[in-house]
């Protein structure tokens, strides 16, 4: 029998920890990065940790979040976001769409959904999305009396998309960790994406016409006719297909790359407000001053997930997830699927650059060599090493999707709940994600059972 | 000898052929060299420290051992970036005779010193491609306007040809690339490139590399860890990094032709500079590296060194080989 | 224990003074990527500098309000528990929370971060793209007073939780801040606007 030695343990003793301590009503970032400091000195106690490997707290929080270009987009989409809500834009082109979807069940909810995947054509990072709607769609949904379970879920799950539609951080990430191109990436993300974006629709209109509660229509005395209507639909969608146009358009011109786009975005939202007359310094200021307090909760529960993620690192925490499949003695499928399980599980505690760090390196090249039979093959032909990759990666990215809303570390739920009016409970939050994540499941099973999900584009548009 | 646990730090994802394989052949390497008495446990970039962190953490020892190239510490140590890649530089032979015969290796030695850093050169590679350009380029004139992301010391040589450089984001270079906000990127060799796909929004490709014609990897090793190890240790890492030189030149020379092919097959415009094109950077480049010395002693010190090597090799090689 | 308070509300409004100027960043950021993108349509020379500009305003701007956030509070909380339990018992997680996870966090990072500004202002570091901007150790040093910062917000935390229990009850109301019950994200909170 094997010595039994505490720190071997010490990766999952932080795990229990981490579930408990969230629950203690100190703020997340603070728990996280306490509990990763903690465990970095009780493994110094124990000989498997040194004082200077501190040090690279300070490297990955300057070199992962500081010099990270990608992240400039995060303050500028929170700015367009606050001041979208200032100047009152958002709140006129929901309520338009409100109107106009009157007899739509759940019309704001699906809206929002489209509004997900119109953002997702940019970077997409989950912070900036999220944290934008939910400033733009709650109040108006509470204010109609949408569930509240139902809406922070519509805008928890549509604010992921965009870390999967293209283009996206996390596929890039993962195109470097596989070597393999970005751009098959990217197309076999694309059906993936629209299959949730689509799964969320059927599931908002079927629930929502089943009960009418939860999203109750408006009255009809709130209806518009004429020219009334025509008035409303001018004033209140220029302004945001104004925006789209700006924000869509200066990518597809040319003009600006995906993070640029929100800079220039955030330019367009303060013009608007301008245009509406809104505009004021103690508007601007006030709006940057929010801005800035979302961001820096964002960035500090970016900076704790670094710090604990790096110390389980260290502590051999990866070495354990890897044990544990190579232990397994499973075949081609048991593989695939013990693999699902675990990113999956990770996903409930780690954010999605380190469980790919974790899970890419080490077992894609196991996946590449599996032998699924004929499941991959196109016309007969078996598929090419980077076909496996490919469908394996867009596998992994549906589940990391996932990730960011799975409690208790759900971040896109933190994001939601650090904007949210306060009447919104964790609980609330909580429960209504849980259909979208299952959603997310069926959505994964389907990519995984049929592969042309993901395949389907590459092949055809690139080979 | 005491048991070695050492952690090693990457610039490059170890899936990345050459630039990150032979980072891990180390690791699997020196295990078998030393009986299991070395390990030296290869991290992807960011898993302990972000790809660009990898100096300042070897320096204080809060990781072990790093592989990279010292092209990287341009912003750091600008004298070190000459041992990474030259542009206009030597080819593979005559680096390598230059810092092991000619006086780099201890200019090297002493720069990383200073920096309680020890470095094994541990790699050597092919030339690289000159990029991915959207358009063709015939004229010195074709180039002004020309956005292009650019990185390192070549960046500072196209920009005196009025070449706009750009630092996007890994996840933007893509889409940009394909949608038209920048025109030209660099990267890297034939194998690599094709693996990556920048054939599929790019369709001219431009040889060759000038400004990268052999680059060298090392092996960072906290100066002081270095020290606390015995002879035989020492000497079994620095024979896997010798075993490396050779094994990533061998390689690198091997996989690039049946890319070519591969690409040519895709429809890739395979070119090569004009002469002209290939002078007028020669210019820049000149100019560039007379600033540089200009401005940072060690670097003069390191590019005379360099240049004294290439003047008398000269004698040699215009004898000694067919052309 | 007036006088407690008086330092903890000293603290605050030096956080906060620093958290709404660099607030401002936001601004400039804005204008930088859309000069850039403009410039670089028509036809403008390199662009390594204005990009590198843009992750420079985007350091200063999350870093310096780290602290800030914790005085407003805005950092995310989950109370699924909290709300259950009484105030005085909130306080007292406020401290204990304050004293393990912020301060050593704060220390280290300090520590570590002095030793990371040092090594690039010795070096004379500049962009490792060469054609960027120069003096890194400027923006690396918003890293060691960032956390500073929140080292201070979470000091004067801690004080108010002290006040709030162990000090005299006329004084609790001042010192409850972070005691309220569901108590996250004043954003647009008009009672905490006006506070500072
Ligand atoms: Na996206
Ligand atoms: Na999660």
């Amino acid at each position: 029998m094997e010595n039994f030695y505490i720190e071997d343990w010490f990766p999952l003793i932080m795990f229990a920890s981490l579930g408990i301590l969230v629950f203690s009503g100190l703020p997340v970032a603070f728990v996280i990065s306490g509990i990763g400091i903690a465990f970095g000195f009780l493994g110094m106690a124990y000989d498997v940790f040194s004082f200077v490997e501190f040090f690279n707290i300070v490297s990955r929080i300057w070199g992962g979040i500081a010099e990270n270009m990608v992240m400039v987009a995060v303050p500028m989409f929170i700015y367009m976001g606050t001041m979208l809500e200032k100047s009152g834009v958002a709140e006129d082109l929901l309520e338009c769409l409100n109107v106009l979807m009157r007899k739509v069940p759940g019309g704001l909810a699906l809206s929002v959904t489209l509004m997900g995947t119109i953002m997702a054509a940019t970077t997409g990072i989950i912070g900036a999305s999220v944290v934008m709607m939910t400033l733009l769609a709650l109040p108006v949904m509470l204010r109609r009396n949408y569930d509240p379970s139902l809406a922070t879920g519509t805008i928890a799950a549509s604010g992921t998309l965009g870390i999967l539609i293209p283009p996206s951080i996390m596929l890039v990430l993962m195109s470097d960790l596989l070597s393999v191109s970005v751009g098959n990436l990217f197309l076999a993300a694309i059906i993936p994406g629209l299959l949730l974006a689509s799964l969320y629709t059927i599931y908002i209109f079927v629930r929502c016409q089943m009960q009418p509660h939860l999203a109750p229509p408006l009255p009809d005395a709130e209806a518009l006719h004429g020219m009334d209507m025509v008035r409303m639909m001018v004033r209140s969608f220029i302004p945001p297909v104004f925006l789209i146009v700006l924000v869509l358009g200066s990518i597809f011109a040319g003009f600006a790359t995906p993070t640029e786009a929100a800079g220039v975005g955030a330019v367009g939202a303060t013009f608007l407000a301008l245009v509406k007359g809104r505009l004021k310094w103690d508007v601007l200021k006030d709006v940057c001053e929010r801005s800035a307090l979302t961001g820096a909760m964002l960035f500090f529960l970016f900076a704790g997930a670094t710090v604990f993620s790096y110390v389980f690192r260290s502590l051999g925490g990866d070495d354990l997830v890897i044990d544990l499949v190579d232990s397994a003695g499973l075949g081609a499928w048991g593989v695939l699927f013990l693999l699902m399980l675990i990113v999956f599980i990770l996903g409930f505690f780690f954010d999605w650059v380190e469980i790919t760090l974790i899970v890419l390196p080490i077992f894609a090249p196991v996946i590449a060599q599996l032998d699924f039979g004929d499941h991959l093959a196109v016309a007969g032909i078996g598929p090419t090493e980077t076909q496996v990759l490919t469908w394996f990666a867009v596998m992994v990215a549906v589940n990391l999707q996932t990730s960011f809303l799975t409690p208790p570390f759900g971040f896109a739920l933190f994001y939601l709940k650090g904007v949210a009016p306060k009447s919104i409970t964790i609980q609330q939050i909580y429960k209504g994600i849980i259909p979208f994540v299952i959603l997310q499941v069926i959505g994964l099973l389907l990519v995984m059972y049929f592969p042309e999900l993901a395949l389907w584009m590459p092949n055809t548009i690139l080979e | 000898a005491d048991r070695v646990r050492w952690k090693m730090g990457s610039t490059y994802p170890g899936s990345l052929t050459q630039l990150g394989t032979l980072g891990k052949r180390v690791d699997e390497k020196i295990d078998e060299v030393s009986g299991g008495n070395i390990q030296i446990k290869f991290y992807e970039p960011g898993a302990l420290v972000p790809a660009l962190e990898v100096f300042d953490a070897v320096s204080t020892g809060s990781i072990d051992a790093a592989f990279s190239t010292p092209g990287y510490w341009a912003g750091k140590v600008p004298a070190l970036q000459l041992f990474g890649a030259v542009p206009f530089g030597p080819q593979a032979g005559e680096y390598l005779a230059w810092v092991k015969f000619g006086g780099g290796q201890e200019i090297f030695d002493r720069l990383y010193a200073e920096h309680g850093i020890k470095s094994l050169f541990c790699g050597l590679i092919a030339p690289e491609a000159s990029g991915w350009f959207s358009k063709e380029i015939n004229t010195v004139e074709d180039l002004k306007g020309l956005k292009m992301r650019f990185f390192g010391l070549g960046a500072k040589v196209m920009e005196k040809l009025g070449v706009s450089t750009q630092l996007l984001s890994a996840g933007d270079i893509y889409p940009a690339l394909e949608l038209g906000t920048i025109d030209a990127t660099e990267f890297s060799m034939p194998a690599i490139d094709l693996k990556l796909g920048f054939h599929q929004v790019a369709k001219y490709y431009y040889f060759p590399g000038w400004h990268q014609q052999s680059t060298f990897f090392d092996l960072m090793i906290n100066k002081e860890k270095w020290e606390g190890l015995d002879k035989t240790q020492q000497a079994q890492i620095e024979a896997v990094c010798n075993d490396n030189l050779a094994y990533g030149f061998a390689e690198g020379e091997a996989i690039q032709f049946a890319a070519l092919k591969e690409l040519q097959e895709k429809g890739v415009n395979i070119k090569k500079w004009s002469p002209e094109m290939l002078d007028a950077m020669r210019g820049a480049w000149e100019e560039v590296a007379g600033e540089l010395a200009a401005q940072d002693a060690d670097f003069k010190e390191a590019y005379d060194s360099l240049q004294g090597f290439r003047a008398n090799y000269k004698i040699w090689k215009d004898i000694g080989y067919l052309d | 224990m007036e006088a407690l308070l008086k330092l903890s509300d000293g603290i605050d409004a030096i956080v906060s003074r620093i958290g709404k100027w660099a607030a401002l960043l936001a601004i400039p950021l804005m204008l930088t990527i859309m000069f850039d993108v403009i410039q670089r349509k028509f036809g403008g020379q390199g662009s390594i500098k204005l990009q590198e500009l843009e992750w420079h305003l985007h350091t200063g701007l999350f870093m310096l309000c780290f602290g800030f956030g914790y005085i407003r509070d805005s950092h995310v909380r989950i109370e699924l528990i909290r709300d259950n339990l009484r105030p005085r018992t909130r306080a007292i997680v406020e401290m204990i929370g304050a004293i393990i996870c912020i301060l050593p966090f704060c220390a280290l990072v300090i520590y570590f971060g002095y030793d990371f500004v040092l090594r690039s202002f010795e070096n004379h570091e500049v962009s490792a793209s060469t054609t960027g901007l120069t003096h890194r150790w400027l923006i690396k040093s918003t890293i060691p007073i960032g956390f500073g910062l929140l080292a201070m917000a979470g000091f004067s935390v801690f004080l108010k939780c002290y006040v709030f229990v162990f000090g005299p009850s006329n004084l609790r109301s001042r010192a409850g801040h972070y005691v309220g019950a569901t108590h996250h994200a004043d954003l647009g909170n008009e009672a905490a606007r006006l506070k500072d």
